[in-house]
């Protein structure tokens, strides 16, 4: 692969892929700055790695999977340094759960449900749903068996439903 | 936790199949056996699922993209060529000098000119006072000579000696018992009473005993090197550390290649030629 072909192809998978990986980055961290952050890096990733990518057509999965692989490191990273702080319980998912009612509120509702998912029900849920991989590509990439799955997906619907049913708190001023 | 449900009911296969793609053989076969069962119900569900699953997605998406998104990403590459690791340098014969005198490389050199300057100071230091060190021993040893001598009777001392006022008579006494022709004093007043040949240090050394004016004066001439002096030295006069009355005047002949220390007492004239 030349320079010139290397750039392009990049460019290519930038204007094709950019939006929806940030889509995807932004529901799994439900920040934006972070959720740009890991996209930045996964570029970074593609552009040094280009070359590995022996097959054009697979760059969209091979793009997705950069990403869950970023994501994971950061979320390890981050448990770790919270763990190393004293008093203060790991968090489970990306939106803290001591974080305030009027942090919540900028949230859209199907993000707070998200937040309120376990890591690997969240992960399972979008390789789904928004990466559109079939129940044995995503317990292969996962490692593990379809019938989990299948588990976790059933699992992160009804939790999703229960938690967009619950009346969501309100933040109002003091009359 | 148990995560795989092990007999998952129709409902969660129903959610599940809806949740996965069009194309996923997992909801293909559910399908398949949906349409086989003939169940109103299970059909109005289906289509319940699968607009709340429709519902999710389009939630799921409306995200907003960052204005300038595409544009950063797009610019990576520059980016990363910026920070890619520079060429392999020139070696240093080959590269411009001004490239090779950096502040940091300047301040390197001027730190080890420092400590060279500094460690040829220390050096010289040293040598200076060992010299130092040196002429002060033998002058000590010949005072401790000069003043043994002086003790002794006439004729008595032990030493290799000739007495003898004839400085010719001394001159070649000594020239068959050192390698160095020995010098005689020349000065008004001055007389020789003697030569002989005595150890400084294990060093041998021509000994000649003057006396002038009611003086007593001993001249010791030797190799500076075998005493581990210097050939060359500027004259030097010491004293008795102790408090002794004597006078020591050193000093060396590079024609000659020889040193001499001339004890005295410490009133005495000490002008001569030779």
């Amino acid at each position: 692969m030349t320079e010139a072909q290397r750039r392009s192809a990049y460019e290519q998978w930038v204007r094709a892929h950019g939006p929806e990986l940030y889509r995807c980055a932004y529901r799994l961290t439900g920040k934006t700055q972070t959720a740009e952050d890991l996209v930045q890096e996964t570029f970074v990733e593609a552009w040094r790695s280009a070359e590995k990518l022996r097959d054009p057509e697979k760059a969209r999965g091979w793009l997705f999977q950069i990403l869950r692989y970023r994501h994971l490191h950061a979320v390890r990273d981050s448990k770790r340094r919270m763990e190393g702080q004293p008093g203060r319980v790991p968090l489970t998912g990306d939106v803290p759960a001591h974080d305030t009612t009027a942090k919540i509120e900028q949230l859209d509702s199907i993000q707070v449900g998200l937040a309120s998912l376990d890591q690997r029900l969240r992960e399972t849920l979008l390789m789904v749903v928004m990466e559109g991989l079939t129940a044995q590509e995503a317990a292969d990439k996962l490692g593990v068996p379809m019938g989990t799955v299948l588990s976790r997906l059933h699992r992160a619907r009804e939790r999703l439903r229960e938690t967009m049913a619950e009346p969501r708190p309100v933040t109002r001023g003091i009359q | 936790m148990q995560e795989e449900s092990d007999n998952p009911t129709f409902r969660e296969r129903m959610q599940q199949a809806a949740l996965l793609p069009e194309i996923d053989p997992v909801r293909l076969a559910f399908l398949k056996q949906l349409q086989s069962g003939n169940e109103a119900v299970g059909d109005a569900q289906w289509q319940v699922l699968l607009a709340e699953t429709e519902s999710l997605k389009l939630q799921l998406q409306s995200v907003s993209i960052p204005n300038d998104l595409i544009t950063r990403l797009l610019a990576i590459p520059d980016s990363q060529a910026i920070q890619a690791p520079a060429p392999s340098p020139l070696p240093f014969y080959k590269r411009p000098l001004g490239e090779l005198l950096t502040l940091g490389r300047l301040s390197i050199a001027a730190a080890l000119i420092l400590v060279i300057a500094a460690g040829w100071w220390a050096i010289q230091l040293l040598g200076a006072r060992q010299q130092a060190g040196a002429i002060e021993h033998v002058a000590l040893l010949a005072e401790d000579i000069h003043k043994s001598l002086a003790a002794a009777p006439p004729g008595g001392g032990g030493a290799d000696r000739i007495d003898t006022s004839d400085p010719k008579a001394a001159e070649a006494w000594l020239k068959t018992r050192v390698s160095f022709p020995a010098i005689m004093l020349s000065a008004p007043n001055v007389k020789l009473t003697g030569a002989a040949v005595v150890k400084l240090a294990n060093a041998p050394a021509a000994l000649t005993r003057w006396q002038r004016d009611g003086h007593s004066y001993s001249l010791f001439e030797f190799l500076p090197q075998s005493l581990n002096l210097p050939p060359d030295f500027a004259q030097q006069t010491r004293q008795d550390p102790s408090g002794a009355p004597y006078k020591m005047i050193l000093w060396t002949d590079s024609n000659k290649g020889c040193a001499w220390v001339l004890v005295m007492d410490q009133s005495a004239p000490s002008s001569f030629t030779y």
